[in-house]
């Protein structure tokens, strides 16, 4: 099967990129300024607690044997012990990938919906009104932060207005999450019927989503905008119109023909945003990835930096190659 | 001087193009004048007025720890302006050279430039960037690098993508056939071509170098408090927004917003004017 | 007396580009007797293939149309709504068949599919039977194991076997009158043959009329029954073939037919006259007189209009030849 010739052919070159990225974070930790060991023992701590701690942290060694005792752990799944939380780096991110991955997720869904219907309306109407307002919104848009939007949008809604809930995570402070399942909270509440809990966990996501759809619909906009400009130029749709198909289908072929420079960008997109929503995530108070690697690097916690480049990297190579695919289904002419 | 006769006549008639120079002379404004401008020191509290609104003594109001916000402001053009240019220069300066020969030589030196540049684009940038930082340590210069070190590799793919297409063209043949040193081909037939997408890129590059900066500022992984610059700015007035003092984060995220546009509708004038097809 | 079946009048069409106003068309008089197909010959650059599309009432940005009329079956269509247009004549009275073809094919769609949807288009059958009338026009086209075929894709087409395609997705709906505009262009010559062959062979059986658009004469004397000759969006000529070639009136008809190569055998010199005017700069009077190796006085000033010299054969000169 060509499909999984390709697909075996594609994990085998990303595995050495995989070992490069393993390397150089693991490099880089170690170039941080200040020590773990002095962190965890504290200012009052003696030589041989120091050398204590710095045995057990595994520091003693040379670190080529660090890295090598590192590599061995990871064939094994396990991804090293933070220091900061005393957890297992694997179960501190299974715990905060789903916070992550629900917030962009759904972000990025609005952004393809709001942005590949905008683009394609502005493209086919290029004199009109649309096409003006969503020029100035790509502009505008590119040209904001989404934390600060994230801390307008607080103002508004929740001081001003008092129509949603305090950023102050994903459920309200009173509230526990009765049950994780998944740790997707929509998904959660759905599967247990409670629609308390479901109207708590979608009330506090309206925010942060709203701040990165705001920002990240305007890429997406623009490149179908660009795409679909360029498609509807061609000589086959001013052939398909002279063949008398009706408005609708040429329309349909038009965005189909444009769809895969987008599909492209999405991707990206997505990729990116799994370490870029950190700071949404942070005004929020989300608990999610992005938080908890801002922290380990503030604590030179090693393992737990190293986990998440490692999640992160495996991640966006993963995302790349479904966009690969989808564009090789959409695209005929693009061979394996 | 004719070429830049022709570059101003069109600015003129081009009015976002007009405006995005405008606001970037401004912001060059504050960041050179910045004294005369700014009517407070942007480091010292003006102890018993925090948290005050915009009033006719501060016109943008004042923080959380008593500065007046209007003059942080104007001197933070000096930090966000100042990492922006240079940073997208430097990585300019990078990256196209590398681009061009790698494009131009291809090969084994080609196949493990573009790996590398694979393996730097591999990493969660903003992350990446956050460990870059935090290794270095805090300071401008060190940003500069972190954001140079990121964004070459763009104009590296750039560069060689063009070079590879206009390579096989004929008029790369005919310097060829005229004996002309593969340096000349390189720098006086390549290059030219190859800069204009470049130059397009780094007017909107350089918005992203500053929101970059200020989103790093913003959590306490960059420009460290008290030096003024935008996106710490926010950060100092985040937790007071839900109790309703606004201006501390607001007027910051517009400096970003205002200047970012400027940069983002001059390098759509760019577009505009090295391709004669749209004018 | 046959009817007319397309009568085009004085038709104007303007290409705004940013240094001014391309004149692409300039005063069309063009018509079409039911059953009988027109040659229309002219150089590359004379405005064949804008013309060719506007008989499908249809221009490409940046044009419009600025006078004249276009009667098909006595009823202008310049004057409809485009979607009366797409609903009754694109594709279902009148057909376009155009060169390159994989460029005018949908490039993501099997071509099956893409012939089955301008069938269902018209004829609102269900999917089901656009496909299986698909395979049948692709088996009339000739082209063989139809069924299989139907699934590809333009891209892996061959030219010969892309240009079939066309004609098929034009005449899937059994138009009344095709619209073939330069269609052998870049094809081999044996497979231009055939293709020729085939169009021929399908106006023939289904009575349909025709024009042919070509800058190749030979063409136009073997299989046409009329010829119109174009110069600078301007109809110079228009006969019936066999006058046309015995006793040309114009000019530039003259010159055209000393590129066949009987004539030249007789005469080893060919008048240079050099290119097309610019649209954007078109000279006053008579369009072909910086070229025209009998121009006089009146030819710098006035425009010509139009003579009937005999029955069918009508001209635009102040001098036309006499034998």
């Amino acid at each position: 099967m060509k499909m999984l010739k390709y697909l075996i052919r594609r994990i085998l070159t990303f595995l050495p990129l995989m070992f490069g990225v393993i390397f150089i974070v693991f490099v880089l930790v170690r170039l941080l300024p200040g020590s773990p060991v002095h962190r965890l023992a504290g200012t009052n701590a003696n030589e041989a607690m120091v050398e204590a701690i710095t045995k057990k942290m595994g520091l003693d060694k040379p670190i080529w044997e660090q890295f090598i005792i590192y590599l061995k752990g990871l064939l094994k799944g396990d991804l090293g012990l933070s220091w900061n939380t005393s957890n297992p780096v694997g179960r501190d991110l299974l715990v905060r990938f789903p916070a992550t991955l629900e917030l962009i997720t759904i972000s990025l869904f609005n952004c393809l919906v709001l942005g590949i219907s905008l683009g394609a309306a502005a493209a086919i109407k290029p004199k009109g009104i649309f096409n003006k307002i969503s020029n100035i919104y790509g502009l505008v848009a590119g040209a904001i932060a989404d934390f600060w939007v994230g801390l307008m949008f607080i103002f508004i809604f929740f001081f001003t207005f008092r129509l949603l809930p305090a950023p102050l995570g994903r459920l309200d402070i009173l509230n526990s999450s009765p049950v994780r399942i998944t740790g997707f909270l929509l998904l959660d509440s759905l599967l247990i019927g409670d629609l308390a809990f479901f109207m708590d966990a979608f009330a506090h996501l309206v925010l942060p989503v709203a701040s990165l759809t705001v920002c990240f619909t305007a890429p997406i906009m623009k490149m179908m905008k660009s795409s679909m400009g360029e498609v509807l130029q061609s000589d086959f749709i001013a052939y398909s119109k002279m063949l008398g198909l009706p408005k609708k289908t040429v329309t349909r072929y038009a965005i189909r023909n444009a769809m895969p420079p987008v599909v492209t960008m999405i991707g990206y997109i997505y990729g990116f945003l799994l370490g870029g929503a950190v700071l949404v995530e942070t005004v929020f108070a989300w608990g999610g990835m992005g938080q908890y690697v801002t922290l380990a690097i503030a604590n030179k916690d090693y393992a737990a930096i190293q986990g998440f480049m490692l999640v992160a990297t495996i991640f966006s190579m993963a995302v790349y190659l479904v966009v690969d695919i989808v564009y090789m289904i959409i695209d005929p002419r693009i061979e394996f | 001087m004719k070429g830049i006769n022709i570059f101003f006549r069109m600015l003129i008639k081009n009015l976002p193009g007009l405006i995005g120079s405008i606001i970037i002379l401004i912001a060059v404004i504050c960041a050179l004048f910045a004294p005369l401008i700014a009517p407070y020191d942007p480091e010292k509290p003006i102890t018993e007025d925090n948290r005050m609104p915009p009033n006719s003594q501060h016109i943008f109001g004042t923080d959380e720890i008593g500065m007046d916000i209007f003059s942080r402001i104007v001197y933070a053009t000096r930090i966000d302006l100042t990492i922006g240019v240079l940073a997208t220069l430097l990585s300019l300066s990078i990256g196209i050279p590398i681009g061009i020969l790698v494009g131009f030589y291809e090969g084994l030196f080609g196949e493990i430039v573009m790996r590398l540049t694979d393996l730097i684009q591999a990493f969660p940038v903003f992350i990446f960037a956050m460990v870059l930082v935090a290794v270095l340590g805090n300071k401008m210069e060190n940003i500069i690098a972190a954001i140079t070190f990121l964004n070459a590799p763009i104009y590296l793919r750039l560069v060689r993508t063009e070079v590879l297409s206009i390579k096989g063209r004929q008029f790369i043949e005919a310097a060829r056939c005229a004996g002309k040193s593969n340096y000349h081909i390189m720098f006086k037939e390549l290059l030219p071509n190859s800069l204009k997408p470049a130059l397009i890129q780094a007017s909107v590059n350089v918005g992203w170098a500053i929101l970059l900066t200020a989103g790093l500022s913003f959590i306490g992984a960059g420009i460290r408090v008290p030096t003024p610059e935008w996106g710490s700015m926010i950060s100092l007035g985040a937790d007071s927004i839900m109790t309703g003092q606004w201006w501390s984060s607001f007027f910051p995220g517009m400096a970003i917003m205002v200047t970012v546009l400027g940069f983002a509708l001059f390098g759509d004038f760019l577009r505009t004017y090295f391709n004669p097809e749209r004018r | 007396m046959t009817d007319t079946i397309l009568n085009i009048k004085n038709l104007h069409i303007h290409f705004n580009v940013n240094n001014g106003s391309a004149k692409v068309l300039n005063g069309i008089d063009l018509s079409v007797k039911q059953g009988h197909l027109l040659g229309l010959v002219g150089e590359s650059g004379s405005g064949k293939s804008v013309l060719a599309m506007s008989m499908l009432a249809y221009v490409r940005e940046p044009g419009i149309i600025k006078k004249g009329e276009i009667f098909f079956d006595k009823k202008d269509i310049l004057a409809l709504t485009e979607e009366e247009l797409q609903k009754k004549y694109r594709g279902k009275e009148i057909g376009l068949i155009a060169a390159n073809a994989r460029a005018h094919l949908n490039p993501l769609l099997p071509v099956g599919e893409q012939i089955a949807n301008v069938y269902s288009a018209h004829t609102k059958k269900p999917k089901k039977e656009g496909r299986i009338k698909a395979v049948e026009i692709l088996k009339s086209v000739g082209i063989n194991d139809a069924e299989r075929r139907a699934e590809s894709y333009p891209h892996e087409l061959s030219g010969g076997m892309a240009q079939r395609v066309m004609i098929a997705i034009t005449l899937v709906n059994a138009p009344r009158f095709i619209v073939a505009d330069d269609c052998t262009n870049g094809l081999d010559v044996t497979v231009a043959a055939q293709v020729m062959d085939l169009l021929l062979l399908i106006l023939k059986e289904r009575e349909s009329s025709g024009i042919f658009i070509t800058h190749d004469l030979g063409i136009v004397a073997q299989c046409c029954d009329e010829v119109a000759i174009m110069y600078s969006g301007q109809i110079f000529e228009q006969a019936p073939v066999k006058d046309f070639f015995n006793k040309p009136l114009h000019p530039y008809s003259d010159v055209l037919l000393d590129s066949l190569p009987e004539r030249r055998k007789a005469k080893p010199e060919i008048d240079t006259i050099g290119n097309l005017p610019n649209p954007l700069q078109l000279p006053n009077g008579c369009l072909f007189h910086p070229r025209c190796p009998r121009a006089q006085e009146l030819c710098l000033r006035e425009k010509p209009k139009i003579r009937v010299i005999s029955p069918g054969h009508t001209v635009k000169c102040h001098y036309p030849l006499e034998n």
